[in-house]
């Protein structure tokens, strides 16, 4: 996303607004709330985690053999594969096949990698009409904003928010703040929008190597509409997403809607293995699917940071994120926003442009105990952190690793070593601070402007617990 | 284009260490439920989604299309060809049986704008999750347990498994995938505004399953 003001700004703003607080605390209470009551085990809830983190392990250590597997039977299917490096080529490839096709209107449904990739503004500049189909999305479209969650992109804003774009775009509906009413508004436009389509464009859940089998998750049904209606359909996924066996996505299955929005399922589970086949009267008539990198086979290399990519987008780790709650997903001004954005981005988009985001983390953990697939998230956002001060960037394990090293905040940490780790010079380091304490600093930086400045002892912990009468040792 | 391809998959292929995870068995899950159990819980759980669910006789099957049709509006009901055979000589003549016929195409704004409700077949249904799961044919394709309000669908009980993961098997999904396999789990729903529960979004505003007993 291009944005011209600071994190810190964004972080201001969020922090200065309200109403987004009261949004995504109610919202966010409400989905931990519905996950919890789906995991009232918690030991079978470890038996599931485990389960789907093995699949998504198995799947990454045999992605490049995997990945020729999905070709092949996707291929078999009728399904032509491309595959893209960068987000570039695939908006290109995508743009060439609505091209070949003259396809000038399109139906989406939800998908994150098309967000990544920034589909939409490259299609409309291009001239082509894109729609978004989830209500959500729809929604956020209509007032021209971007998904501030990943799975309820729409979070932010609330219902009277919503009935003034709507009535705005659609003043021959009758103003109404009723959700029914709204939801009914909107099904009957985007209805004649599907059927008059002329091709529809989503992403992918989980892609089964062993059948060439594409799956989605939903609830609207504007998925299915957006598969099926139009005469062509292009599926958008990243590498990672590919499961070895059709049994795999069982237990992801169950796993991720229970931790996304605490059910049970989904009201639909869509697997797509071919384009309409002889005989059969509706489907689409051709279908491609995009293999999309855009950084991916790089976070691959690192064994340790490789778990990233087990993500299955349920946003649970933002759901359970104090940060997010406080701040929103806009704040962070990526796409994938939360624990596993500020993860995934700076190692996707380099620790020069993106390593601030590691810093809004309070390592409290949660989302590393929530992640369905146990992505060790708090692990690896400290890992990031050390990386964009220690790492050498000639190793490139991180791309800008060393950048954010500060050449003060060092030499501090240098100091620091040397004092504790030297019992004399630290027993002269302390005498010299309690001595000398009416000199220390009226206030310090930013972190005391709202807190009450410490000043070191008139004498020290050792020196307090000889006088209580403990011994040295 | 194929650049792309070579570049990716060797760079996947360049990262030789051993990941050493440990690869977990998937117990295969079973409930061990009576028929009785496992009709209720199917039912139940449908019923939560806020599907309608009843349980009748095949011999019934008539008798409750032509009392809950009109009771519910429905002046025309699309079908395929088996079920059109088994009940259009005895239902409600003042109900229109329409069929899926012609490609889609031909008759797209018919069956967006003028099919009130569908009845379809399905090849089984998942107890543990509340779910019918269909496999459409050119009988009974896609869109009709999409496009219309309405969608009625029959459950035969002994099609009736606990868990997906028995569906899968038993049925050997892995050597005939459809074109289109379906897991259906209540009307269409969204919570995307102010996280408040709206139904009939996009896809079908009721569903209503029938299971039948032999």
């Amino acid at each position: 996303m291009h944005r011209t003001e600071t994190f810190t700004d964004r972080i201001n703003d969020a922090l200065d607004n309200e109403q987004l607080h009261s949004n995504f605390r109610s919202a966010m209470n409400y989905l931990m709330e519905k996950r919890r009551d789906k995991f009232p085990d918690q030991e079978k809830l470890d038996n599931l985690r485990n389960i789907a983190s093995s699949i998504r392990s198995n799947s990454l250590s045999n992605l490049a053999e995997l990945l020729i597997k999905l070709e092949e039977k996707l291929e078999s299917n009728n399904i032509k594969v491309h595959w893209a490096e960068t987000d570039l080529e695939a908006n290109n490839i995508i743009y060439q096949i609505l091209k070949d096709a003259n396809a000038k209107t399109i139906v989406k449904g939800k998908s994150m990698v098309t967000e990544e990739i920034e589909l939409n503004e490259f299609l409309e500049d291009k001239d082509i009409e894109i729609l978004e189909t989830d209500l959500g999305e729809f929604l956020i479209q209509l007032a021209n904003e971007k998904p501030s969650h990943i799975v309820m992109p729409a979070i932010h804003k609330s219902r009277k928010e919503i009935s003034k774009v709507f009535a705005e775009h659609y003043p021959e509906f009758p103003y109404t703040e009723d959700v029914d009413l709204i939801t009914q508004q909107a099904r009957k436009i985007l209805r004649d929008k599907f059927r008059q389509a002329d091709a529809g464009i989503s992403g992918i859940n989980f892609a089964v190597a062993e059948t060439g089998t594409l799956c989605l998750v939903e609830n609207e049904g504007n998925g299915r509409m957006c598969t099926t209606v139009p005469p062509l359909h292009i599926a958008v996924t990243g590498i990672e997403k590919v499961v070895e066996k059709l049994s795999d996505v069982v237990p992801l299955l169950d796993i991720l809607t229970k931790s996304a929005t605490g059910q049970e399922i989904t009201t639909y589970f869509n697997m797509i293995s071919s384009p309409r086949r002889e005989g059969e009267k509706d489907g689409p008539k051709s279908m491609h699917v995009i293999l999309l990198d855009n950084g991916r086979s790089k976070i691959h290399q690192n064994n340790e940071m490789q778990e990233t990519l087990k993500c299955i987008r349920c946003g649970s780790c933002m759901n359970h994120c104090p940060v997010y709650t406080q701040l929103g997903g806009h704040a962070y001004g990526t796409v994938y926003p939360g624990p596993i954005g500020i993860t995934l981005e700076p190692q996707k988009q380099g620790i020069t442009q993106l390593g601030e985001l590691t810093s809004a983390c309070t390592m409290c953990g949660a989302c590393g105990e929530v992640c369905p697939v146990q992505i060790p998230l708090p692990k690896l956002i400290n890992k990031l952190r050390s990386e964009a001060v220690e790492g050498n960037n000639a190793n490139e394990l991180i791309e800008g690793a060393g950048s954010m090293r500060k050449l003060l905040e060092s030499l501090a940490w240098k100091n620091w070593k040397l004092i504790y780790s030297n019992p004399f010079v630290y027993s002269m380091f302390s005498k010299t601070t309690t001595t000398l304490n009416f000199i220390s600093p009226k206030t310090i930086g930013k972190w005391g402007k709202y807190r009450t400045t410490p000043k070191p002892s008139k004498y020290s912990l050792k020196e307090l617990a000889n006088q209580a009468g403990f011994d040295n040792e | 284009m194929n650049k792309s391809r070579e570049i990716i998959l060797e760079r996947l292929k360049n990262n030789t260490n051993e990941t050493s995870h440990t690869k977990v068995d998937i117990t295969k899950k079973t409930y061990d439920w009576s028929k009785e159990e496992i009709i209720s819980k199917l039912s139940e759980n449908l019923q939560s989604a806020k599907a309608e669910t009843y349980l009748l006789s095949d011999a019934e099957l008539i008798d409750w299309l032509n009392e809950e049709l009109p009771k519910r509006d429905i002046n025309n009901i699309l079908m395929g060809s088996s079920i059109a055979k088994q009940i259009s000589k005895d239902i409600n003549n003042e109900i229109e049986v329409l069929k899926y016929d012609d490609p889609y195409e031909s008759w797209s704004e018919k069956l967006f704008n003028e099919t009130d409700a569908s009845i379809t077949t399905t090849i089984g249904a998942i107890a543990q999750s509340g779910s019918i799961v269909l496999h459409p044919t050119p009988e009974e394709p896609r869109l009709m347990s999409l496009v219309p309000d309405i969608h009625i669908a029959l459950v035969y009980e002994d099609t009736i498994y606990e868990t997906f993961e028995q569906i899968i098997t038993n049925q050997y999904w892995v050597k005939n995938m459809p074109t289109n396999a379906l897991l259906i789990s209540g009307p269409s729903k969204t919570a995307d505004i102010e996280q408040v529960l709206a139904y009939g979004v996009h896809g079908p505003k009721e569903l209503i399953v029938l299971i039948l007993t032999s």
